[in-house]
């Protein structure tokens, strides 16, 4: 294992990080705002990418970006609806009851889904993508290589959640997010419109979840199982980085990626490491939770009696 | 105490009916039937019928002991596809490979393994809390959905495990364990009382009749089992747990006890369920045990009101046994299956939103709409009373 | 958990012995507890037994009386024999009667326009119609008349059915006859009864007796043992000395929430631990009870039995069995189960029967129960919650959770109980009881009583001794009027001048 080596799977990691950190971005702004761990946040995210998809190979003269942009739109519709329709109403229940909740929404995503859009036969045709290319270039004196979407998903990622992290710290909604998030009731009574913040919470998720989405499935045959991973490791992500706060589990979507790569790396884990990258991650990254059991950047909670 | 002696006597019907076994035995009165209209040759008994209550009756086993860790000690899991899993391929090869091995040792060798895990997971427990424990719990059954799609040797990959035959009713495969030798000794034994000679001479559909028999006396049997713990002081320690850790600690309540115990119900149960699963149907795929399994487990025990053990089977009848059982038996249904499954996701949704007890929750709903009804009847034949 | 990082060998010598030690105390409260649940299982019993048989006897004698009644009816003059039938069927007619007429009336109402669609009184409805009136006035008369008429018959019937002098006679015998027989069959039958209840309840006690034999000697030895490892053991705890803090504190991170602390509890008295908002007070108390482990001191202990214990060697669920019991600030009462369960949950460690026994519900794990409910209820009589037993306590009044609470700490045995700001969140009415229950409690079961409290009424009025503190710090110790009249007391609660402070800190 070289210094080469390890530099190129973290740069194999990059494309990665950048879309497991908008899938968990969503997660967690769902959690905050809403008390509920969503269920449907991959398939929201995938029912967007199939709209790119659909888009893209329906009105080929239109722009790639447009039918991003458009994917998009779709993904927020249905977080809101979701928010609207179903989560605001269900305030007083238990968080099990609202994660069920979400497990009804994902049945019904996953059987919708491909009846909507099979008929149109995308299911196994080649999408389009900005580029197929490899980006190669020289540093230190070492030849390094990275498809450029998947460079193109990381910058786009880097800039969509800067973004993100800007609104919630200079704008009015970012304000009411907070506000949501310490506690929902008091929010309300000083005049925070809680409605507006969460339904935009929960869209805005989906739609930063369909650009990651986007960028898993982007050039493939696509299938309802896109972002089952990404769920997984979205999930695990907060837990590792620490649910407290909106930047850590950013940092937890940083990290799995990176122990996802080297543990599918051949010169580190042997030959069958391909096989058993799903279960070396999980493993790694529970152990890790196990070491910090209030995420990497979580504070310590003393129980008062 | 008093009062019990002095009230009114009851008949002996009202007062077996009020016991609380009746309902459980009830259901397992139902389900025998079903099986013996089949073996009289009842022509609406499908065994795909009743194939489908027998997916419900393995279900509703691993749906008892969820109830006890959510609805008890008010822990969730989302590991219990992986748990039942380990339990199902863990006989798998014991039936196929070793099978010298009698079926005891089997369910055994698969509970003790739920064991170890049981006590892992309820370590991590007292360290992790809450939703993150359940997410933790989701990782660990990622890596053992890895596992059973990985380990040729053990699982046969995503191909599937498969056994041969029913494990037991057929048992003397080997006879050179001394494990066997026991099972020999006493069945051959059994083998001499004439009315147990035909078990031991079973073709194929007669041994999954006798399984299916097996499978409702160890369901109504668990039910029960499950139930006196839930009223005993262990049950009540675990309540007291869940609605407040503190006032439990201080009434001696041992958090790190009843929660290993929580967890070891769970794993034990999901992995004996497992066993039970790959005995009666013989085969098993990974694809049987992604997150979607754990989260039906949790939406059968929700939809039953999470304390009540009939409201979980009911439960696990809704989420596991709708299609089976009824609806793939109409036309429609049949060719359009995605029908079903976003009914049932909608049924999940509206139970959780609108009863959020359960179906006990319903029940009661029912219960007090008759009433009144009765009410608004009686007042507009006989007026108000004065 | 912050672990004691200090372990001092002063109180328990070495550590093995002392851990030995400790798992004597255990393992001997655990046989008391066996041996004591034994002795209360034979006297409910016993109880038990007698009220199964007065029930048994009452149910046989109603059935031999049956004939006997008829009989009797028989012998009876026609005007009693009727009027006792009718008796019987009176009832039922007048149900149906009555009903009959509502429907009438609830008729002739509709007719009238004076009723909603729904059935009900329009709010302005007039008197129905005279016409109407009398027509209910008619059926109400024909009623009365049917009630005569079934008299009539019911009486024609018993003359009719009058027996000739000679069947009279031989009834009347035959009635004397059965009314002997039927003595008879009940002396038999009682006697029978208590003969088998006596040897059901001589097997028990035998049962019992023999466990509380073996559990017994076992307790011997162990009792035996433990005085041998006694020489091991140096307390320091005057004879009158219930509780005695010795340098506690309690660190958060830098924060020291408990400075240095040290005060002593006697046997039986009530202690205050007063102090401004933030002071530690709750800290205090979860040091004792571990829900923190101190970062440093000792909180020694003399139980109910006169074993000195240092607090900091056990675990926090361990506290309860050693006779400490608190209450919460804001009430922690288990809103799923019912009030009795509540207490029972209180009795948790009293439960000696294994996992095992509970799965298959056996005989010791009912007759357990048994025993822990009824002293559940003697607890519930004391505190005046009988009445509401069966309710869950979501949405019972604070003061009621308040009672509960205390009940818990009753039915726990409790020797110290810990009462956190008990009087928090109560009108005045309430407080005056809980005040009274308080020291009624005291005076019945000869605690001691160690409370924080905000409502200085009450504690200058409950209390025999105070401690203040503030920023974790002793102010004070001393009677009600002592601390009453402490210049730094009354500082601490009312701020100092800055001139004031300035000497102090010269």
């Amino acid at each position: 294992m070289t210094i080469q080596d390890i530099l190129q799977t973290i740069l194999n990691s990059l494309p990665m990080i950048g879309r497991y950190a908008l899938v968990t971005m969503g997660i967690v702004l769902i959690f905050r705002t809403t008390a509920t761990t969503n269920f449907a946040q991959g398939l929201i995210a995938t029912v967007g990418t199939f709209a790119v998809t659909w888009a893209a190979l329906e009105w080929t003269a239109l722009p790639l970006w447009v039918c991003l942009l458009l994917g998009m739109v779709v993904a927020f519709v249905i977080g809101m609806l979701v928010d609207v329709a179903l989560i605001r109403r269900a305030r007083h229940i238990t968080p099990s009851g609202k994660q069920m909740i979400t497990m009804g929404v994902m049945m019904i995503l996953v059987n919708v889904t491909p009846v909507i859009f099979n008929s149109l036969v995308i299911y196994n045709t080649q999408g389009r993508s900005f580029s197929q290319g490899i980006h190669q270039f020289v540093f230190l004196g070492m030849n390094f290589n990275i498809t450029e979407m998947g460079l193109l998903g990381f910058i786009m990622a880097a800039v969509l959640l800067s973004a993100t992290f800007a609104a919630l710290k200079y704008t009015k909604w970012g304000l009411g997010v907070r506000a949501t998030a310490a506690n929902e009731t008091v929010a309300q009574m000083l005049g925070v419109n809680t409605r507006v913040i969460t339904a935009f919470s929960w869209a805005l998720a989906g739609a930063l979840a369909t650009v990651g989405g986007f960028f898993t499935g982007a050039g493939a045959p696509l299938s309802v199982t896109l972002m089952g991973n990404a769920q997984v490791f979205g999930f695990l992500a907060c837990v590792l980085g620490g649910f407290g706060s909106f930047p850590a589990p950013i940092l937890g979507a940083v990290i799995i990626p990176l122990v996802y790569n080297f543990a599918g790396n051949t010169s580190i884990m042997g030959p069958n490491a391909g096989m058993w990258q799903n279960a070396v991650t999980f493993l790694v990254v529970l152990l890790l939770i196990l070491i910090f059991p209030n995420g990497i950047l979580g504070k310590k909670y003393i129980r008062k009696v | 105490m008093q009062n019990t002696f002095h009230a009114k006597p009851e008949s002996a019907i009202r007062r077996a009916l009020k016991h609380p076994f009746a309902g459980f035995i009830f259901i397992g009165i139902l389900l025998l039937s079903l099986q013996v209209l089949s073996i009289m040759g009842a022509g609406f008994v499908k065994s795909s019928m009743l194939n489908g209550f027998a997916s419900v009756m393995v279900y509703s086993i691993v749906g008892y002991g969820f109830t006890f860790l959510l609805g008890y000690a008010g822990l969730a899991s989302l590991g219990t596809a992986g748990f039942v899993g380990l339990g199902a391929y863990i006989a798998g090869y014991l039936i196929r490979e070793q099978p010298q091995v009698p079926y005891l040792g089997v369910i055994l060798a698969a509970v003790l393994v739920s064991v170890v895990l049981g006590v892992a997971v309820g370590f991590i427990s007292l360290r992790i809390e809450g939703i993150f424990l359940a997410i933790v719990t989701l990782g660990l059954s990622e890596i053992f959905y890895q596992i059973f799609n990985n380990w040729l040797g053990f699982t046969n990959g995503s191909m599937g495990s498969s056994i041969s035959k029913y494990p037991i009713f057929q048992l003397f495969q080997n006879p050179d364990s001394w494990l066997a030798a026991i099972d020999r000794d006493l069945f051959s034994k059994l083998a001499q009382v004439p009315f147990l000679q035909a078990i031991f001479d079973m073709k194929t559909i007669d041994a999954r009749r006798s399984f299916y028999i097996l499978l409702v006396l160890i369901t109504v049997g668990l039910m029960m089992l499950t139930y006196n713990l839930g009223k005993s002081s262990t049950g009540r320690a675990m309540l007291a747990m869940k609605n407040s850790s503190s006032a439990a600690q201080a009434m001696g309540i041992s958090l790190l006890k009843y929660r290993l115990l929580a967890f070891l119900m769970s794993t034990i149960f999901a992995g004996f369920a497992g066993a039970m699963f790959m005995s009666y149907f013989k085969f098993s795929t990974p694809t049987n045990y992604t997150i979607i399994f754990s989260l039906n487990i949790l939406a059968a025990v929700l939809i039953g009101g999470s304390k009540n053990l009939i409201g979980t089977f009911l439960g696990c009848l809704i989420v596991f046994g709708l299609t089976p059982i009824f609806l793939q038996d109409i036309p429609f249904f049949r060719d359009n299956s995605w029908v079903i499954n976003i009914t049932i996701g909608s049924i999940i949704i509206l139970i959780v939103m609108f009863y959020p007890g359960g179906l006990v929750q319903l029940g009661q709903r029912f219960k007090q709409a008759f009433r009144q009804l009765a009410a608004k009847r009686r007042l507009y034949v006989y007026g108000e009373e004065d | 958990m912050y672990m004691a990082k200090k372990t001092d060998p002063r109180y328990f010598g070495d550590k093995a012995a002392a851990r030995e030690r400790r798992r004597l105390f255990e393992e001997i409260e655990q046989l008391e507890g066996e041996i004591r649940l034994a002795g209360d299982t034979v006297t409910l019993l016993e109880t038990q037994r007698r009220e199964r048989r007065e029930h048994k006897l009452s149910l046989l004698e109603a059935r031999l009386q049956r004939p006997l009644a008829k009989l009797g009816l028989a012998l009876a003059s026609p005007q009693d024999a009727a009027q006792a039938l009718l008796q019987k069927k009176l009832p039922g007619l007048r149900k149906a009667q009555r009903l009959a007429y509502r429907k009438l009336r609830q008729d002739l109402r509709r007719k009238e326009g004076l009723l909603d669609r729904e059935g009900r009184m329009l709010p302005d409805a007039k008197d129905i119609s005279p016409a109407a009136r009398q027509q209910l006035n008619d059926l109400t008369a024909e009623q009365q008349h049917e009630q005569d008429r079934m008299y009539t018959e019911l009486l024609e019937k018993a003359r009719a059915n009058r027996l000739s002098d000679k069947n009279r006679l031989a009834k009347q015998q035959r009635l004397q006859q059965g009314l002997a027989a039927k003595e008879q069959r009940l002396l038999h039958k009682e006697e029978a009864l208590k003969k088998a209840d006596g040897a059901y309840l001589k097997a028990q006690e035998k049962r019992q007796q023999a466990r509380i034999d073996r559990l017994g000697s076992v307790l011997k030895e162990k009792q035996a043992q433990l005085l041998r490892s006694e020489s091991q053991a140096e307390h320091h705890l005057p004879e009158d000395v219930c509780l005695r803090l010795e340098g506690l504190s309690m660190a958060f991170g830098g924060l020291k929430a408990v400075d240095n602390l040290s005060f002593d509890v006697k046997q039986g008295e009530i202690f205050g631990l007063i102090g401004p908002n933030g002071a530690g007070k709750t800290t205090v108390f979860n040091c004792i009870t571990q829900f923190y482990k101190p970062t440093a001191g000792d909180i020694i202990y003399r139980t109910r039995e006169g074993n000195v214990l240092r607090l900091n060697n056990y675990d926090v669920h361990k506290i309860i069995t050693k006779g400490i019991v608190r209450t919460f600030q804001n009430v922690e009462v288990i809103g799923e189960l019912s009030i009795l369960d509540n207490l029972l949950i209180a009795a948790h460690p009293q439960y000696l029967s294994s996992l095992g026994q509970q799965i298959f519900n056996t005989r010791r794990v009912r007759q357990e129960e048994m025993v822990i409910k009824q002293r559940a209820n003697r607890v519930l009589e004391y505190c005046g919650l009988s009445a509401i037993k069966d309710l869950p306590p979501v949405g019972q009044p604070y003061g009621v959770l308040k009672r509960v609470e205390l009940a818990r700490t009753l039915m726990a045995g409790a020797n110290l109980i810990i009462l956190d700001e008990p009087a928090a969140g109560l009108n005045d009415q309430e407080t005056v009881e809980l005040t009274r229950l308080i020291r009624q409690i005291q005076k019945d079961y000869g605690v001691t009583i160690f409370l924080v409290e905000h409502n200085m009424g009450l504690v200058m009025d409950l209390c025999d001794h105070i401690c203040a503190i503030s920023f974790g710090k002793k102010l004070a110790y001393g009677t009600p009027q002592q601390i009453q009249n402490d210049q730094l007391v009354q500082d601490a609660y009312l701020g100092t001048s800055d001139a004031q402070e300035l000497e102090v800190i010269a």
